[in-house]
C-alpha cells in the first residue's frame, strides 16, 4: 500500500529522515514511535507531498508521490499535527469547503459531512463557528475532515497530542472502528500507550532512522526480559551498584533499570541500599526504545 | 533554478476562491463598509474640500478629474490588502494553506485563488464606490462601466506584486513598510490627485513604469468617455507585462517557501 525505499531528507545541516525503508500493509495500523525530531512529522509530509525527499522512493498503491503528487493526494486523508481549521466557518462549513478541495458535488459533501458529523459525535455542533469548540472537539473534526473523501489510506500526525484523557480514549475509539472499515492508517506518537493500543505493527524511530520494526509484542519479546525492575532514588549509582545480583543494569535520571524474567527476584536489597521506591512491571514499549536508545522517549 | 514545471488545474483555483468567497460573506459589511467610506472620505475632503481651492483641472472640476481614480483606487488597496495580510494570515496564523495542500490542490492553485479573489474583491467594492461616483453625478459616460473589468486585471497584477512581497514575510512585522512605501507612493503619484504632467520630465518617465498608473489612466478615459484605444492597449499590455513578470515569481516563491 504504502512503500518507502532509503527515504532521506535534509533540512540544512540537520538530516531529519537519514535512509529509512518501510512497506505498510493494506488495512493495517503503522505507527511511527519516537521522541520529537525523530523525523516522523517528516515522513508524514513526504507521503502528502508537501516533503519532496532529497533521495529514494516513496509510493502509495504503485504510485510515485514526488511524479504524481495530485493522484496520490486524492487518495489520502490527512490529519495535521496542528488543528488548521478554517476559524471563521462552522463546524458543517468547514467539511464542505474541504469536499470542494476533491471535487466532490455539493449534495454528495453535504451527505458525507453529515455522517462524519455523526461518527465523531459532532451533530449538535453543526453550525458552531471554529472559535467556540473545545481542543478535543476540534481535534474531531480534523478527523472528520480527513475523512471526506473517503480516503484508502488515512495519515494521523499525533493525533491525540495536547488532548485530555477523555477525548483522547473518544479519538481511539474511532481510530479503531476505521480500521474495521478497512482503511489503512499510518500515525506517529510519542506516547508509548497510544503505539501500544492501537498499532499492529510500529518502527521505532530516533535521529531520523528507524531502529526496529515488529508487532509491539514482538519488540517486546525481543528485549533481554520479559519484566522490568525498576528503582528510584536520590543516589542512583548506589541503587545500581547494590542490584548488580539482578544482572546488568542502567541509570536513567533518577530511575535505575534491570531486565529480568519470570523468576522470582528479591527486592529487599534496593530498599535497604536507599532506594525510595521499586516496583516491578512487565516490559512496555518504552523499554524498547529505552533498550535500543538508552534514552527515554520524553526525552528531547 | 527555474520557475516550474508549474502544476495548475482550474477545479482547484475555483474551490480555492470559493472558499475565500465563503468566509468574506462571513463578514463582508465589516470589509464592504470601511472600504466603502474611505473612497467617500476623499471625494469629500479632496475632491470638493480642496477641489473648491482649485480651478479646472485639463478643463474639468477637480472632484470629476479625482473621481474615476478614486475608484481605481479600490483596485489598488483591495488586492494590496488581501495579498499582504489577508494572505499572511492564511499562510503564518491559521495555516490554511498548509490545510488545503493536503488535498489534490496545488500550491499553484492556492496561490492563483489568493490573486483572483483579493482581485475580486477590488472590483466588489470598485461597484460600490463607482455607485457613489455616479449619484455624485462624476460619472459621465456609460463606458465607466467598463472600469470594473479595469480593476479586475489591474487587481490580478497588484495581487501578484503583493504577493512576491509577503513571500518573504515572517510574519506581520513588515506590513507597515508595504503600505507605506510602496501603495501609498503608487497611489499617491499615479495621476491620481494631480496630473502627471505636473511632474518633472523626470517624475513622469517612473509613473509611466509603475503599475498603477496604467489603471488610473484608463479609468480616466473611459469615466470620462473621452477614449484612446491605442493608449488603453498600451496600459492593458503594461499590466500584461507585469503580470507575466510577477505572478509566476509569486507562485515560485510561495511553493519554495511551504513545499520544503
Amino acid at each position: 500500500m504504502v512503500k518507502a525505499r532509503r527515504l532521506c531528507k535534509a533540512f540544512g545541516d540537520l538530516t531529519a529522515v537519514d535512509g529509512i525503508d518501510f512497506h505498510i500493509q493494506p488495512g493495517e495500523i503503522f505507527g511511527f514511535l519516537g521522541p520529537n525530531g525523530a523525523g516522523k512529522t517528516t515522513i508524514m509530509k513526504m507521503i502528502y507531498a508537501m516533503v519532496t525527499p532529497d533521495s529514494g522512493t516513496l509510493e502509495i498503491n504503485g504510485i510515485d508521490v514526488v511524479k504524481s503528487p495530485r493522484q496520490v493526494k486524492r487518495q489520502l486523508g490527512v490529519v495535521p499535527q496542528e488543528n488548521n481549521l478554517d476559524p471563521e466557518l462552522s463546524v458543517l462549513e468547514n467539511l464542505t469547503v474541504y469536499a470542494r478541495y476533491y471535487g466532490i458535488s455539493k449534495q454528495a459533501a453535504l451527505t458525507r459531512a453529515n455522517e462524519l458529523l455523526e461518527f465523531m459525535q459532532l451533530t449538535e455542533k453543526r453550525d458552531t463557528i471554529i472559535w467556540d469548540l473545545s481542543g478535543g472537539m476540534q481535534r474531531r473534526l480534523v478527523l472528520a475532515r480527513g475523512l471526506i473523501n473517503s480516503p484508502e489510506v488515512l495519515i494521523l500526525d499525533e493525533p491525540t497530542t495536547g488532548l485530555d484523557p477523555q477525548a483522547r480514549q473518544m479519538v481511539w475509539q474511532r481510530v479503531r472502528s476505521l480500521k474495521r472499515e478497512g482503511i489503512t492508517i499510518i500515525l506517529t506518537t510519542h506516547y508509548m500507550e497510544e503505539a501500544a493500543k492501537l498499532c499492529d505493527r510500529i518502527s521505532v524511530m530516533d535521529h531520523g532512522k528507524i531502529l526496529e520494526t515488529g508487532t509491539p509484542s514482538q519488540l517486546i519479546k525481543a528485549l533481554p526480559g520479559t519484566e522490568v525492575v525498576e528503582a528510584h532514588a536520590d543516589d542512583p549509582k548506589a541503587i545500581l551498584a547494590a542490584g548488580t545480583y539482578l544482572g546488568k543494569g542502567e541509570v536513567h535520571g533518577d530511575g535505575v533499570f534491570w531486565f529480568v524474567d519470570h523468576n522470582h527476584v528479591d527486592l529487599d536489597p534496593l530498599m535497604t541500599a536507599g532506594a525510595l521506591q521499586v516496583a516491578r512491571r512487565p516490559a512496555n514499549l518504552e523499554d524498547v526504545f529505552l533498550n535500543l536508545t538508552g534514552r527515554e522517549l520524553g526525552d528531547e | 533554478m527555474t520557475l516550474g514545471p508549474f502544476d495548475f488545474s482550474g477545479q482547484g483555483i475555483w474551490a480555492v476562491f470559493l472558499r475565500h468567497r465563503d468566509v468574506y460573506l462571513k463578514s463582508i459589511w465589516s470589509s464592504i463598509i470601511p472600504s466603502f467610506f474611505e473612497p467617500v472620505f476623499y471625494l469629500l475632503a479632496m475632491g470638493y474640500g480642496l477641489g473648491a481651492l482649485i480651478s479646472d483641472v485639463e478643463g474639468m472640476s477637480y472632484a470629476q478629474f479625482i473621481a474615476p481614480s478614486i475608484i481605481a483606487m479600490v483596485g489598488l488597496t483591495s488586492p494590496g490588502f488581501e495579498c499582504l495580510v489577508g494572505t499572511l494570515a492564511r499562510l503564518v496564523v491559521q495555516r490554511t494553506f498548509e490545510a488545503i495542500i493536503a488535498t489534490p490542490v496545488s500550491i499553484e492553485d492556492v496561490i492563483s485563488g489568493e490573486v483572483l479573489y483579493g482581485a475580486a474583491k477590488g472590483v466588489v467594492h470598485a461597484i460600490s464606490v463607482g455607485i457613489v461616483v455616479a449619484a455624485f453625478g462624476l460619472m459621465p459616460s456609460w463606458w465607466g462601466l467598463a472600469i470594473l473589468p479595469i480593476v479586475l486585471v489591474g487587481g490580478i497584477m497588484i495581487g501578484s506584486i503583493t504577493i512576491v512581497y509577503t513571500s518573504f514575510m515572517p510574519n506581520f512585522s513588515g506590513v507597515d513598510y508595504f503600505f507605506t512605501l510602496v501603495l501609498t507612493p503608487l497611489f499617491l503619484f499615479s495621476d491620481t490627485f494631480f496630473p502627471v504632467s505636473a511632474l518633472p520630465k523626470w517624475g513622469q518617465v517612473i509613473a509611466e513604469f509603475t503599475p498603477y498608473f496604467h489603471m488610473v489612466r484608463p479609468s480616466r478615459m473611459l469615466a470620462l468617455g473621452v477614449i484612446d484605444w491605442g493608449v488603453i492597449a498600451w496600459d492593458m499590455a503594461w499590466i500584461a507585462g507585469y503580470f507575466l513578470v510577477f505572478f509566476p515569481l509569486a507562485v515560485w516563491l510561495m511553493k519554495r517557501r511551504l513545499i520544503k
